[in-house]
């Protein structure tokens, strides 16, 4: 490299000598650089810092939008689809509303004379329904086909032209709009009295309708009142008599409303109503958008920040960029937050994007009015929807982040987000339910309390002091992921001493390799929850379908289900990666005071369990609830108790805690610490109890979250799950034994089974027993071991 | 400059753990430069990067131009620049862009940047593509960039770990010109390499690492007094050889 030569020889410094050149060379840069601000520089530090950190995300952001992929998945991709889905769903609304066809009832009746009585009346039902202004709606529908025809198949019938339903054409309505009222309106049903050919004969009305010819038979019976013949198990026949009969009540009604009015004075009957309906949604769209946009911006803003929050962490690792960003002087925290910065940015840009093709699709095709209501997209719609998508875009992105910053590799970083994608949809889910509503606790808890605030900004009915919490407590998990980021952002493991790759994890290791992976690496605890949570949701829903089965076998089912899902997927796992079962489930023998404190605290703290779980609730929450299972409950009472204790104390206690503190816990603990482990693993217990049978109750989140954590600290502390599952297998069976014996209980006061308060002295003496025997537990240590590197040895009975 | 002491590392926990540098001690002078020599996984690269403050040392202590480490690692990391065989670019920016990002990194002003932009590009001869994106940009090029990129905000303290790994005969040609530039420039320059034989060129003293000790440690000339071999190869073959290769020394010594 001649040039290159000639340059060091042009360079000014050469001739002077080495260690005052270096003096030299530095200094220059030191003195106006920031390496060491002075007092006077520090007013304009921050403004500074600032400015340096949108210098840092600019490049961020420069980075990611000239990737082409980025735009392409990110901004092209909705401009084309949301279009294309809008006009395909369009056109199959429009197809599907002629689809539609409008029922037809065929009656008939035994002769002419009573066919067109019978006419007469479903004529005056139609003016009548007509003429009401409620109804009208109902009422329209388009009547243009000709009705004189013979039926099939039966030369003693014809219709007869005049005698059926008439109805007024349908002029107010037209194209893509007012789909419900077109719907409602081509479901009214038409009622066809069918005419015997021969006027003189008399029709077996009976064998008409057995035969299927005719829906409803009408006779006159001894009294002379009109018999009307149907057969239940046709749902036909069974539909036209309902519909009959309503038709033949307008009818009596006015009869009677004419009668009464006749009278001097006129009289009315003794419990006459009208009804005045409240509409409490403004224009009461078909389907509440509401309900929806929360599922729609999570869903934008973690498709759009998944792939810059992706290339912009692992990918600096896989670029090689990685070393010389941690080599720069600069705290980790603020390249995260350039990034985050970044990430955001992409976010909001694609939820813009998105709702942008979004709205155009939905005006260009008239759905809008159907879908928002009568005012359609409006300003304050917008500004609604750009506020709660940065809510989103700011928290989703950090937390993506959080978890990006993690992997070594692309690939690795997209398994990582597969969980986070289940565990963010879950809560969009919430927002469609009724039952979930935003209430102080429901507020401090990230992700469900966006949903619930979204739904409630949307439905005006947002209570702006639990809006300003929300927004709190996402700031504050926004600030703890970014954090959670920077500790593992360019951390040891990443920076390529210790590297475990996807293929490994999936190769079965041989016999003789096998002992080098006696770790857990932290990625089958994720690959364990996505294995048991899709299962045990699905499990889950099917359960409420086996009400045909004896409680005892749904029980034994249950306890099935629980040790194939809880015990056998790690089990599996175990075996196929030949982990020592020991250590990987932390099956050591623990110190023998440690059971007997965790026996003490099981049998004393599910009291205090239980009001928490009580505490979290309304009045009106627990008559709900007390609805819903307390058939089951009583039910569970004629349970002999042995199979419960097996089905819903021992089977469960042993599973999970092999789940949840056994095989999760070992592979998390090492890279995540023990205390976040802790929480965390206590967190996913209580998200798993939230789910019973096909209903979710919230309620029990906080309660068995907290008994998820203490059997954690417990499972840390001792080193051990035994002590946990003893702790596990009590505190739910001593809830199932005072159950049996609720009655006698209920004497004292103490209500299981309506979840009603319980007595104060109760509570806070097992509050004090409990918290003693834990805190007893948790001082008890491990128990002594020989080495560092060897399996403990049991270690007696020591006390 | 550089002052390193008693350096130990230890990587995992219990069983798993592996000491992959034990009680290293090693000083750089201002305008020296310091061959650190060792096979594939000696601990080379792990005493760079506790020296970088990349990684924290189990024990032991490194200062740099007065700076400890493990309590200012900014002001460390402020004076060192870092060149790796393994460090890539960022392929969506330009070259212009990106030293402008590692200048705004290194809390360097606008017009500093810009200066040090026009200095090191005709210097490393990459005016002409300064504004290309860099993944269109040659192997070669794309070396002078990061060369480029280490030197920007004029670091009294450089490292090299293995600069020539992978590279072919005219990019070594690079790094040999590179590391004349910097000697002359009185940079602490800290060569990492299993080349002995760069090594030999322009290294002025020297320490031989093996299983994450220091063995070895002199000039040349006290080297061979040491060890009573002329070349740096024979040395190896004679001292270090054994371990080298017998099949466990591949990896760092258990604990």
């Amino acid at each position: 490299m001649p040039q290159l030569l000639t340059l060091r020889q042009q360079f000014k410094y050469t001739n002077t000598p080495a260690r005052k050149q270096a003096h030299e060379m530095h200094r220059p840069v030191e003195r106006n650089s920031l390496m060491a601000p002075s007092t006077r520089q520090q007013n304009h530090s921050f403004v500074r810092q600032l400015a340096r950190l949108w210098k840092l995300a600019q490049k961020e952001l420069r980075e990611t939008l000239r990737d082409r992929r980025t735009l392409l998945t990110l901004l092209v991709m909705p401009l084309i689809t949301y279009p294309l889905v809008g006009s395909v769903l369009q056109k199959f609304m429009v197809s599907g509303l002629t689809a539609i066809e409008r029922p037809v009832y065929r009656v008939v009746a035994t002769d002419l004379e009573l066919s067109q009585q019978v006419a007469a009346v479903l004529r005056e039902a139609d003016e009548l329904e007509e003429s009401q202004p409620a109804e009208r709606e109902g009422a329209a529908a388009d009547s243009s086909s000709p009705r004189d025809q013979t039926l099939p198949g039966s030369p003693l019938l014809k219709s007869l032209e005049g005698l059926s339903t008439k109805s007024a054409p349908d002029s107010t309505t037209s194209g893509t709009q007012q789909f419900g009222e077109k719907i409602r309106a081509k479901l009214r049903p038409d009622i066809r009295v069918v005419l015997p050919q021969d006027q003189n004969s008399t029709l077996d009305v009976k064998l008409l309708v057995e035969e299927g010819y005719a829906d409803v038979g009408i006779r006159r019976d001894e009294k002379g009142r009109w018999e009307l013949v149907y057969a239940p198990q046709f749902t036909a026949s069974q539909n036209a008599h309902e519909t009959l009969l309503s038709r033949f009540k307008i009818v009596n009604q006015k009869f009677v409303d004419d009668l009464l009015a006749a009278q001097h004075p006129p009289a009315r009957l003794p419990a006459a109503t009208t009804d005045l309906v409240l509409k409490l949604s403004q224009g009461g769209p078909l389907v509440s958008i509401g309900a929806l946009i929360p599922l729609m911006l999570i869903l934008m803003t973690i498709t759009g920040a998944v792939y810059p929050a992706i290339d912009l962490t692992a990918g600096e690792r896989e670029r090689g960029t990685l070393e010389t960003l941690m080599a720069a002087p600069l705290p980790r925290l603020e390249i995260l937050t350039a990034k985050y910065i970044a990430v955001v940015a992409v976010a909001m840009l694609t939820g813009a994007v998105n709702l942008l093709a979004m709205f155009v699709t939905l005006s260009s095709t008239g759905l809008s009015a159907t879908l928002l209501g009568e005012d359609g997209i409006t300003i304050g719609l917008i500004l609604r929807l750009a506020a709660m998508l940065a809510l989103f875009a700011s928290f989703f992105s950090a937390a993506l982040l959080a978890i990006t910053s993690h992997a070594r590799s692309f690939k690795e970083a997209q398994a990582y987000l597969i969980p986070l994608m289940i565990i963010s949809l879950a809560p969009g889910v919430a927002s469609l339910l009724p039952q979930f509503q935003l209430s102080p606790t429901m507020a401090c808890i990230p992700v469900l309390n966006l949903v619930l605030a979204t739904r409630d900004v949307f439905s005006a009915t947002i209570d702006w002091s639990l809006l300003a919490l929300t927004i709190g407590t996402t700031a504050i998990a926004t600030g703890a992921c970014l954090a959670l980021a920077a500790r593992s952002f360019g951390g040891d493991a990443l920076l390529g001493v210790s590297q475990t790759s996807w293929r490994e994890f999936f190769q079965r290791p041989s016999e003789s390799t096998g002992t080098h992976k006696s770790s857990l690496p932290p990625v089958a605890g994720w690959v364990a929850l996505l294995v048991v949570t899709p299962l045990f949701i699905v499990i889950g829903g099917l359960a409420g379908s086996l009400s045909h089965l004896t409680l005892e076998v749904r029980l034994l089912l249950n306890g099935l289900v629980t040790i194939a899902l809880f015990a056998g997927v790690p089990g599996l796992m175990i075996f196929w990666n030949r982990w020592p079962p020991v250590r990987t489930l932390a099956l050591q023998r623990p110190r023998f005071l440690a059971l007997l404190l965790s026996a003490l605290a099981g049998l004393s703290l599910w009291i205090v369990l239980l009001q928490v779980e009580s505490g979290m609730m309304s009045d009106t929450r627990k008559e709900e609830l007390v609805k819903l299972f307390g058939s089951l409950q009583i039910q569970i009472g004629a349970i002999p108790l042995p199979i419960k204790l097996l089905a819903l104390a021992i089977i469960p206690a042993f599973c999970e805690e092999i789940f949840f503190r056994g095989l999760l816990f070992s592979a998390w603990r090492r890279s995540l610490g023990a205390w976040p482990t802790i929480i965390f693993t206590g967190l996913v217990f209580g998200l798993f109890h939230i789910l019973i049978r096909d209903a979710v109750v919230l309620e029990r989140f906080l309660p068995t979250a907290l008994l998820g954590i203490l059997l954690g600290a417990v499972r840390e502390k001792t080193n051990s799950l035994w002590p946990g599952i003893l702790l596990h297998v009590l505190n739910n069976g001593t809830v199932l034994i005072f159950g049996q014996y609720a009655e006698a209980l209920m004497a004292w006061g103490f209500d299981t089974r309506e979840l009603k308060t319980l007595p104060v002295a109760w509570w806070l003496s097992a509050l004090v027993i409990g918290a003693t025997a834990v805190g007893l537990l948790l001082s008890v240590g491990r128990p002594v071991r020989s080495t560092e590197n060897e399996t403990p040895v049991p270690h007696g009975l020591t006390v | 400059m550089l002052e390193a002491s008693l350096l130990t590392k230890d990587f995992g926990e219990g069983a798993s753990r592996v000491r992959a540098v034990h009680q290293l001690s090693l000083t750089v002078q201002a305008g020296e430069v310091y061959g650190l020599l060792g096979a594939n996984g000696a601990g080379k690269t792990t005493t760079l990067r506790m020296i970088m403050g990349l990684l924290p040392p189990t024990s032991g202590e490194v200062t740099v131009d007065g700076f400890r480490v493990t309590i200012e690692p900014e002001e460390v990391k402020r004076r060192i620049g870092l060149v790796s065989a393994s460090t890539g670019i960022y392929q969506w920016l330009t070259p212009r862009e990106m030293l402008e990002y590692f200048g705004n990194i290194y809390s360097l002003s606008a017009e500093q940047i810009s200066q040090r932009i026009v200095e090191l590009s005709q210097l490393l001869d990459f005016a002409k593509f300064l504004d290309r994106a860099c993944g269109n940009l040659s192997t070669g090029q794309k070396q002078r960039i990061n060369l480029a990129r280490a030197l920007l905000h004029d670091p009294p303290m450089m490292l090299l770990d293995e600069p020539t790994r992978g590279l072919d005969i005219l990019g070594t040609q690079v790094i040999f010109e590179y590391i004349g530039l910097l000697k002359s420039q009185g940079k602490a320059v800290v060569l990492s390499t299993h080349r002995l034989d760069e090594a030999e060129r322009f290294a002025d003293r020297f320490g031989l690492i093996d299983q994450g000790s220091l063995r070895f440690e002199g000039t040349l000339s006290q080297l061979q007094e040491q060890t009573g071999c002329t070349h740096l190869v024979d040395m190896f073959v004679k001292h270090l050889g054994k371990s080298l290769l017998a099949p466990a020394s591949d990896s760092p010594a258990a604990v």
